[in-house]
């Protein structure tokens, strides 16, 4: 795992085509080694959504395992609504503040061949997205300490 | 990317936990629930741009028994894909100026806002 800080701008291209300069506040080495770019844009998204779910806002105290999600996941699946350039890193992690564990995900977009983080969430345990589709989501990476049932594929 | 959260008018249960995002039965969007109730109250869709048209129509069919309002919008006790609807033409077509002039100056009832994101991807498909 790598997590340099990098103070630096970059362009990131949103989903409508647009060109975004944005701060690019550290990045970190993936599980197969492509780096993946955590935005000043990006975290702010991730704090402002997890906040307004208050469900989810003891996710706030988590944000620095942000690396740790993206360089050792558990599984890494791609999209299977977007498959060519959406990748969700999940990995089980144990909260401290909630005595249990947590399946969490990290949502990541490929644009103009360039990794960004673009979201951090709670997932319901042991169902990836599109666990129960006919053709299920294909596998990216799976560490081989898990099992790919252990997450309803 | 689109994520909507409901929030309760009554004021936030400090007490509330989350059963996680899961799949729902519209193709693209997450759903996250009240661990207790397992009532609804975040929806979310990573390719929202692209699954649009499914996800209003998704809405439409099976998750139209609900009122929303959205304070941005304008909008009061609609149904959930008119918020989605909305969410597409503001973000989307009005903000990456895909309207023309004439079409940004009507005035549009809530009720059409999923005519019109529906008639866009209609229109783009071709």
């Amino acid at each position: 795992m790598a997590a340099d800080q990098q103070p630096t701008f970059i362009t990131v291209v949103d989903n409508a085509g647009h060109e975004k300069r944005q701060r690019v506040e550290y990045t970190v080495t993936d599980v197969r080694g492509e780096v993946v770019y955590i935005t000043s844009g990006g975290l702010r998204y991730i704090r402002d959504s997890l906040w307004i779910k208050g469900r989810q806002r003891f996710l706030l105290d988590e944000l620095d395992r942000i690396p740790n999600v993206i360089s050792q996941p558990d599984i890494v699946i791609r999209d299977p609504g977007a498959s060519d350039d959406t990748l969700i890193y999940y990995k089980r992690l144990y909260i401290e503040s909630e005595h249990r564990h947590w399946l969490v995900a990290a949502v990541v977009k490929v644009r103009q061949g360039a990794k960004f983080l673009y979201n951090f969430h709670l997932q319901e345990s042991g169902k990836v997205k599109g666990y129960h589709l006919d053709v299920p989501p294909e596998i990216w990476y799976l560490s081989p300490r898990q099992r790919k049932h252990a997450f309803g594929l | 990317m689109i994520e909507a959260i409901a929030s309760d008018p009554a004021g936030e249960d400090e007490t509330a936990r989350s059963t996680g995002y899961a799949d729902s039965v519209v193709p693209d969007m997450l759903i996250d629930r009240d661990a207790d109730s397992l009532h609804p109250y975040a929806w979310m869709c990573y390719n929202f741009e692209r699954t649009y048209p499914i996800v209003i129509w998704g809405l439409k069919l099976f998750m139209s028994d609900e009122r929303f309002s959205v304070p941005q919008a304008g909008l009061t006790g609609v149904p959930i894909h008119v918020a989605f609807s909305w969410a597409y033409h503001h973000f989307v077509l009005q903000d990456g100026a895909l309207l023309s002039d004439k079409e940004l100056s009507i005035q549009t009832a809530s009720q059409d806002y999923t005519h019109i994101a529906l008639s866009h991807a209609l229109a783009t498909m071709a």
